[in-house]
């Protein structure tokens, strides 16, 4: 198989599974769910999801530990505040910037 | 009136994900790097980074077309990596108003990524899936303009730079689930918890891959956080 062959089917292939798991939720659920345990469930779930992508990889996504430890403090802090999220986001990005100087 | 009332949902989608742009388009540019790396041209690498979306996923992706994997390996650390949209899009389609058609439930789908449904499930409900569509118009093309532009020029940035924009995502994970959470006992208890669990499994079980880890604990904690504190019936019926 030719190397560009090769990478227009592995896009294609990587491009069904994702998006097989993106329909699949419009395409089977109808009704809405009465049953207490999957709504609890569905309702925590993102906490967890979100929780747990955040953390601990927030410490190596910029290859300076402290740098990045000064951020994590740095946006825990701004979610306490009425700033939002893009003050929140580019806040921490600029505090990270900045503690890259010091350590 | 249903007109106007998806107009305004759709504005204000793609209003609320700039930030999303950004955040996308800084981290598409290691995409890119990456992609041009394993052999991708500039269009192939944006051709993929329009039809998948996923940041995690292509980074798998590109690592095993770099290898010269299979087929099957791709779609199935795809299908690992990206179970937990499976999550997400189940709990975004019980935030819609119940009957929708299924061209407005597949609006939702095709922009299910960790941010945008980050955003969507914190607005209130019922949530209006033209909303969704607007955050997918507003963020996909920064990743896909990213990618091509990380692709093309390289690394066009400071290195002091690229590395403080990389916590971006990750800080907007974090204040999107402090926000709410901040509100509720319940909710900052299993925040704290999820938090120290996943850092513990990163240091017991080293190997187990990032997609895996997020669906397995995602699936452990949040079933017994619904045994304990099952949620009574009007916070969050979905059913109205």
């Amino acid at each position: 198989m030719t190397g560009n062959l090769y990478i227009y089917l592995s896009i294609l292939a990587m491009a069904a599974a994702t998006n097989l798991v993106r329909v699949l939720p419009s395409l089977l659920l109808k009704r809405p769910i009465k049953n207490q345990f999957i709504r609890s469930f569905l309702y925590y779930a993102p906490y967890v999801t979100l929780s747990v992508m955040a953390f601990p990889s927030i410490l190596y996504s910029t290859g300076n530990f402290y740098g990045a430890l000064c951020g994590f403090i740095c946006v825990i802090l701004l979610s306490f505040t009425k700033v939002g999220m893009f003050v929140s986001t580019f806040g921490t990005c600029l505090i990270v910037y900045l503690a890259q100087l010091i350590f | 009136m249903k007109y106007e009332e998806d107009n305004k949902a759709f504005i204000r989608g793609y209003r609320d994900a700039f930030p999303i742009f950004i955040s996308y388009f800084t981290v598409s540019l290691a995409v890119g790097i990456n992609a041009r790396n394993a052999g991708l041209s500039v269009f192939q690498g944006a051709l993929m980074s329009f039809l998948n979306l996923t940041s995690t996923g292509q980074a798998a992706g590109i690592e095993i077309i770099r290898e010269h994997g299979t087929f099957f390996e791709l779609a199935l650390s795809q299908l690992a990596i990206n179970l937990r949209y499976l999550l997400m899009g189940t709990a975004l389609a019980v935030r819609l108003r119940p009957g929708q058609s299924l061209g407005r439930r597949l609006l939702v789908s095709i922009g299910i990524t960790d941010e945008i449904f980050a955003l969507s499930a914190s607005v209130a409900k019922p949530l209006s899936p033209l909303y969704v569509f607007g955050c997918y118009c507003m963020s996909m093309p920064g990743w896909v303009l990213g990618t091509m532009t990380g692709s093309a020029l390289g690394n066009i940035l400071p290195a002091s730079v690229v590395s403080a924009l990389s916590i971006a995502l990750y800080a907007m994970f974090t204040y999107l689930v402090i926000e709410p959470a901040r509100k509720s006992k319940i909710l900052v208890g299993l925040v704290i918890i999820s938090m120290l669990i996943s850092l513990l499994t990163d240091r017991l079980l080293p190997s187990l891959s990032f997609g895996m880890k997020v669906i397995i604990l995602t699936v452990v904690i949040a079933s017994v956080a619904s045994l304990i504190f099952p949620i009574p019936e009007e916070e969050n019926g979905g059913t109205k």
